[in-house]
């Protein structure tokens, strides 16, 4: 009788157990869905509804863009603090030249001017070998500060002469969808395809892994992490260019907020699906779980410094819970090893 | 051959830069320093060099010196804690809303205590939990910049705070201000602790290799912990002096803390112990802020250049010694492979 009943109790157990990890790592996508039913009961007629989704797709496509280019320095466990003031660099740079040139031309300039910044950042990072932490530190510092010279001249907002066919790109919608979401989702399907379906990406996560390994496996780690930064750079630029067009302003502290939000998105997105590791599904996921939250807080009038202590919280609790569920991940599979020799002994004795 | 006279000096060609070098790179930083004294003193002879400026570099320093002293422990250890500025913000607001209502010394406790608190936290979910450290203190700095501008609303708390208070940050002792006292105090616990104790040498262990560390018995977690303490409590001190200071409570008081005391961090962990951090690196480094930023100002550079110059220095002064470091490595291998390629040769 005991030994049926210890065995349900365990069979029970195994069965939450296996609930528990077959579900642990949709941790935060469940999380997301719990968010979007509670704003949906308390705000039934604003939240669920078309508008608001594209409403909120609007509001997320700018980070969106700054936080996969982060994805990919983080994918080779390298830092770059230097998004938020390449992104103020870029909306500054977008505002000062587009009245004095061809908008595609000012745009490909900023772009250009974004991704030097990251050759360079990169450059120092492999080649004097300073931690990536302090170098980007630096070049937000030289940057933060070059942003406000430039900007010093016109009583630091940069506002007239930008055109209204520019303003259109951070303003118009195709079928009622705005562009500003078809330049996130290109970025995003494009940087998705080239991290996990190309050799570059599967080189990209192999220097993250183990950059001694990736060096004596052939793989040119420098030439990757270069890459890496300026692909973060000129995200961060394109993330300034098309604040430009939203906002039809630039300032010198436009960018700063999208240091730390890119970050606690990329962290977000580490702590779920492939839980542990950086991916562009995964910073989606989190940009989605940022965008929701601001949106429905703003939308039941919660204070906005009070959203961002929800925001350090969720964090927190996701990444929290995204370790424990490797805990427990870990132990099952400990177990599962251990039990196997004990079994065998129990049927040996059953035999005899 | 060789073998005849194994203490033979090394005459290869590497020999002599390989012993010089790591010298000049110890004390690159210490040589820089005295270098911007000494082109500031010549720039600016009458206002640069005088002992009223010094004592106002020293002033001015003073509470990043404190803050910097805090987050030394915790990059001993090896974890990045990012909530220090946040700490400060938030502790100078909370003894500006407390001292109205209760005796100084009681609010001036309660804050620390709640530095101690916020420093558990963060040791618990990093040390406890597991959590990459950068992480866990961007949450808690989040968190705490958004309570700290809840609370204030964006203003200033200035109605209420005694004379005695205000006293703490201004006041001076035989024309030294007290807070460059209280730095110094805390430089010299700091020092005690972490140069002539068992505890620091519990420190750059659990830095160097938590999993030696823990066979050799120390108990890592609890170390982790004490940092955060450490770094909490004296950011939470950091933000007690800054409202004695500008005798309010300001919620973005100390928003520019964070990255200068990285960057004094990292600029010390150039001098004294080979790349490791260090606290009388960190003073040095706090001193080169300090004497960079008050030279500037004085020879008139706009604010927006401040910002170039700092962060160019701060790159070019880590890269410099990066570069010495692995130069003289690579030399030193180098000229080892040459003498082995000789033993070689010659058997």
């Amino acid at each position: 009788m005991t030994m049926g009943r210890t065995a349900l109790d365990r069979s029970m157990k195994h069965r939450l157990e296996r609930i528990a990890l077959g579900t642990g790592r949709f941790g935060t996508v469940i999380g997301l869905l719990i968010l979007v039913v509670v704003f949906t009961v308390l705000k039934p007629n604003v939240f669920p509804t078309i508008r608001n989704l594209l409403n909120i797709l609007n509001q997320i496509s700018l980070l969106g863009i700054c936080a996969t280019g982060l994805t990919i320095c983080l994918v080779m466990k390298e830092f770059d603090l230097s998004i938020g003031a390449v992104a103020t660099l870029g909306a500054v740079l977008t505002a000062g030249w587009i009245p004095h040139m061809h908008p595609v031309l000012a745009v490909l300039a900023v772009l250009a001017v974004c991704a030097t910044i990251g050759l360079i950042s990169g450059l120092v990072i492999t080649t004097l070998r300073v931690s990536s932490f302090m170098t980007t530190l630096g070049m937000m510092t030289v940057l933060t500060g070059f942003s406000y010279w430039y900007t010093s001249g016109s009583g630091s907002i940069l506002y007239s002469g930008i055109p209204k066919g520019f303003l259109q790109i951070g303003r118009g919608a195709f079928l009622s969808i705005p562009y500003l979401v078809f330049v996130m989702a290109a970025v995003l399907v494009t940087l998705h395809v080239l991290l996990n379906h190309t050799t570059t990406g599967r080189r990209m996560y192999a220097v993250g892994g183990s950059p001694e390994a990736a060096r004596f496996a052939g793989i040119p780690t420098t030439r990757l992490k270069v890459v890496g930064f300026m692909l973060s750079g000129t995200l961060a630029g394109l993330t300034g260019v098309l604040l430009v067009a939203r906002l039809g302003l630039a300032e010198p502290t436009i960018g700063n907020r999208f240091l730390f939000d890119a970050f606690t998105v990329a962290f977000l997105g580490a702590a779920s699906v492939y839980v542990g590791r950086f991916h562009i599904v995964g910073t989606l996921i989190g940009t989605l779980i940022m965008g929701t939250i601001f949106n429905g807080f703003t939308l039941l009038d919660v204070p906005y410094h009070l959203q961002l202590v929800v925001q350090g919280a969720i964090l927190i609790t996701a990444v929290t819970s995204a370790g424990l569920w490797q805990g427990l991940l870990h132990t099952v599979r400990l177990r599962a090893v251990r039990q196997e020799p004990n079994d065998e002994g129990e049927a040996s004795d059953v035999e005899q | 051959m060789s073998s005849s006279k194994p203490f033979a000096p090394r005459t290869t060609r590497w020999g002599l830069t390989a012993r010089i070098l790591p010298g000049a790179r110890r004390y690159g930083i210490i040589v820089s320093l005295f270098l911007l004294f000494l082109c500031f003193s010549i720039l600016r002879p009458g206002i640069f060099p005088t002992i009223g400026n010094l004592i106002s570099i020293l002033k001015q320093i003073s509470l990043l010196g404190i803050l910097s002293a805090g987050l030394t422990i915790c990059l001993v250890v090896g974890d990045f804690d990012l909530s220090v500025a946040a700490i400060a913000t938030w502790s100078g607001v909370m003894i500006a809303a407390l001292l109205p209502q209760m005796s100084m010394w009681m609010a001036i406790s309660i804050v620390l205590s709640m530095g101690v608190g916020i420093g558990l936290v963060n040791g618990f979910f990093s040390a406890v939990v597991g959590i990459s450290p950068f992480i866990v203190t961007l949450a808690i700095q989040t968190m705490l910049r958004g309570l700290t501008l809840w609370y204030t609303g964006g203003y200033s708390l200035y109605l209420g705070i005694p004379q005695a208070f205000i006293r703490i940050g201004r006041g001076t002792f035989l024309s030294m201000p007290y807070l460059v006292y209280i730095m110094v105090l805390v430089y010299i616990v700091i020092y005690t602790a972490t140069n002539r104790m068992s505890f620091g040498k519990k420190l750059y262990a659990v830095g160097g290799n938590p999993t030696a560390a823990r066979y050799s018995g120390i108990r890592v977690v609890r170390i982790h912990l004490i940092a955060f303490v450490i770094s909490g409590v004296l950011a939470a001190g950091t933000g007690i002096l800054l409202a004695a200071r500008l005798s309010s409570g300001q919620p973005r008081a100390g928003e520019g803390l964070l990255l200068n005391a990285f960057a004094a961090c990292f600029l010390g962990a150039t001098a004294f112990r080979a790349g490791r951090f260090n606290i009388l690196g960190t003073l040095i480094g706090v001193l080169f802020i300090g004497i960079l930023n008050n030279g500037l100002v004085i020879l008139g550079v706009p604010f927006y250049l401040q910002y170039v110059i700092q962060g160019a220095i701060l790159v070019l002064a880590i890269a410099a010694s990066g570069l010495a470091r692995s130069g003289v490595r690579g030399k030193v291998r180098q000229s080892e492979r040459e003498e082995r390629q000789g033993d070689i040769e010659e058997v």
